[in-house]
């Protein structure tokens, strides 16, 4: 499919500040991100000393040194921290491209996964398997650990394709009744989470709230070797429609005669943004904000070119999220606050900001 | 850097260090305890000072705050634990996520499930599994057959007192959210074994506490954990909780949070606490 790769007129909000050039932006969001993903291997609850980590990686590669990380250290660090530094680059880079991506497809900065009935579908399938998982457990086995992440999964694509399929009409998906059908179902899947909550034993509510919560505690080389699939699908189909997107922010019928098939673009960014958020919010729980409030900080500096928006949201949610992650797993060790919480809590007061300085300029 | 290379120079550090782990450190047993009843055990058998670690629901065990909170149950994080230096994780089988648990095999810590099953029988696998895993078995032959004894002393008690007081089991979930156990429950069997009655034991689990259920149960007694009874406001704030109001004539007895949770090595005693209380004379009540 050829489509002319012009960078046509930014859409809604100001136009390009752009301060930041392309090479310098990708420079710091690329160091940002390895800086984060080495913070979050070198700390943590088991204190790893820098000197052992190289003695290690040393001893690894040929050459005899005295300083060796302990067993123990070693499993924190390649078991525990690094699938977990992962999946949270995953997740977060999934999280923060939906929303980019959904945003510049529905032309509205408020829309991300949540809107489309992908969080609540997650949800319902997450709370249904945390009530069967004594039910389940004696018959998966092994597999039990993969029984919540898999059902949520199941849950959010029902939900996201069931408000795609809703918002069809005459064979074209119209953006409003996408967003209605996706509140629509969501609200009803609320609803079923309610009923469901209401005959949940004490333990399982408190599961049930610490999934809704979000945490990357459950990562593992397991988990991610699963989850990879789905979010790196979904970051393969979203970062490609950065033109297409563009020409769509012109409007549908002006990026018709460019030469975009719009209905497949919505379906492929729909698809993608399941299978992206569905897999993240099955492995992590719900995990606010991060979809809605980085593609509108970088559209600030960066502009509203989709080109250049998609990677970097996607770089710095990865890092947000691997930041927040840090946050949440150190300072109240040997506890966890729940990753979620702190996302809102830091997405919140941020968002409310930047609505507030919009207020004032329009 | 490649999982392979790493995994390589893993295998390797363990090969170097395992002469050095085992000439220098004696097998020093440091305990992660998660589940009240577990918890409970440990101390009784006079082992508190294995445990590094518990649960938050254990923090209501008398003799447990010097271990350090390891998070809910069901939310335990993997590093955590780790940096707490386990050697043993002793655990109810709603411990989890099951990946956190799997990470902490893979680190080397021996993870015991130990069911936390409501019933007395349960209760004294529980009590001999924990003492085993200590090398206390004697210690935890004693504290089952001192249960056995309490529990004996109950039942007697029970059958010569008539009737049976109508007892209803409640908690707070959080302020102004009752909860009602039901059949199931480590309340019922406190409340059967105490020779009551629970009045809803119709149902299983616990459930919402209603209106209607509390008019319907027409209780004696109502159970409390002692932590809920500050949430509903004492005494006087019990009585203006709605369902609770409009039935009168019933009296209040506190247990320890723990026997809400779970039946531990203090069974026999909390049953006679109960007992006692429940079939203690009346208070002479005034005319209103």
């Amino acid at each position: 499919m050829s489509v002319p790769d012009v960078a046509p007129a930014p859409s809604w909000g100001r136009r390009a500040r752009g301060t930041l050039g392309p090479g310098l932006s990708w420079a710091v969001l690329g160091g940002l991100l390895v800086g984060v993903f080495l913070l979050a291997i070198a700390v943590g609850a088991v204190p790893v000393p820098p000197a052992s980590l190289g003695g290690s990686v040393l001893a690894a590669l040929g050459v005899d040194t005295a300083h060796r990380l302990e067993p123990v250290q070693e499993a924190v660090l390649l078991s525990i921290r690094l699938p977990r530094a992962l999946l949270g680059m995953l997740v977060g880079a999934v999280l923060a491209l939906s929303g980019a991506a959904l945003q510049a497809l529905f032309r509205n900065p408020l829309v991300d996964a949540g809107l489309l009935g992908t969080t609540g579908g997650a949800a319902v399938g997450a709370v249904s398997a945390i009530l069967l998982d004594v039910a389940l457990a004696s018959r998966l086995g092994p597999l039990r650990a993969l029984a919540v992440p898999g059902v949520a999964f199941l849950g959010a694509l029902v939900a996201t394709l069931l408000a795609y399929r809703l918002g069809v009409r005459g064979g074209r998906a119209e953006g409003p009744r996408v967003l209605l059908a996706g509140i629509a179902i969501s609200a009803g899947a609320s609803a079923c989470v309610g009923l469901l909550i209401s005959v949940a034993s004490d333990a399982q509510l408190r599961s049930i709230t610490f999934w809704n919560l979000g945490s990357l505690g459950g990562a593992s080389w397991e988990a991610v070797r699963v989850a990879v699939v789905p979010l790196g699908i979904a970051l393969v189909l979203l970062l490609r429609e950065g033109s297409r997107l563009n020409l769509l922010m012109l409007g549908e019928r002006e990026a018709r005669h460019l030469g975009v098939d719009v209905e497949r673009l919505q379906r492929r960014l729909i698809l993608g943004t399941a299978l992206g958020v569905g897999a993240a919010v099955a492995f992590t729980g719900t995990i606010g904000f991060v979809g809605l409030v980085v593609p509108s900080l970088l559209r600030l500096v960066l502009g509203p070119d989709n080109r250049r928006l998609l990677g970097a949201t996607a770089l710095m949610g990865a890092a947000l999220l691997v930041g927040a992650d840090v946050v949440s797993r150190t300072v109240v060790a040997p506890l966890e606050l729940p990753i979620g919480a702190l996302t809102s809590a830091l997405g919140a007061p941020a968002f409310i900001a930047l609505l507030a300085r919009g207020r004032g300029r329009a | 850097m490649s999982r392979a290379t790493l995994g390589r120079g893993l295998a390797l550090c363990l090969v170097a260090m395992a002469p050095l782990a085992l000439g220098a450190e004696p097998a020093e047993q440091r305990w992660v305890a998660v589940g009240p009843a577990i918890t409970e055990t440990v101390i009784a058998l006079g082992q508190g000072a294995r445990l590094v670690g518990v649960d938050d629901t254990s923090m209501a065990v008398p003799g447990a705050a010097s271990a350090r909170r390891v998070g809910y149950q069901r939310a335990l994080s993997a590093e955590g634990l780790l940096s707490l230096r386990p050697t043993k994780v002793v655990a109810t089988e709603e411990a989890g996520p099951p990946a956190v648990l799997e990470q902490l095999r893979g680190a080397g810590v021996d993870v015991v499930i130990v069911p936390n099953t409501p019933t007395v029988e349960a209760a004294r696998r529980r009590i001999r599994e924990v003492a085993r895993l200590l090398g206390r078995v004697e210690q935890g032959e004693a504290l089952v057959t001192a249960m056995n004894r309490e529990l004996e002393q109950a039942a007697t008690r029970s059958k010569s007192a008539a009737p049976r007081p109508r007892v209803l089991a409640l908690y707070a979930r959080g302020a102004g959210n009752w909860m009602v156990a039901g059949a199931g429950t480590a309340a019922d069997q406190l409340i059967q074994l105490a020779g009551g009655v629970n009045t809803v034991a119709a149902w299983t689990g616990t459930r919402p506490l209603t209106q209607e259920a509390v008019i319907e149960a027409a209780p004696d007694f109502i159970l409390l954990p002692e932590g809920s009874l500050p949430l509903a406001g004492g005494v006087e704030g019990l009585s203006r909780v709605p369902g609770l109001a409009l039935v009168k004539g019933w009296r209040v007895v506190t247990v320890e949070d723990v026997h809400f949770m779970g039946l531990g090595p203090r069974l026999g005693t909390a049953v006679n606490q109960l007992g006692e209380r429940l079939h203690a004379p009346a208070p002479a009540r005034r005319a209103p």
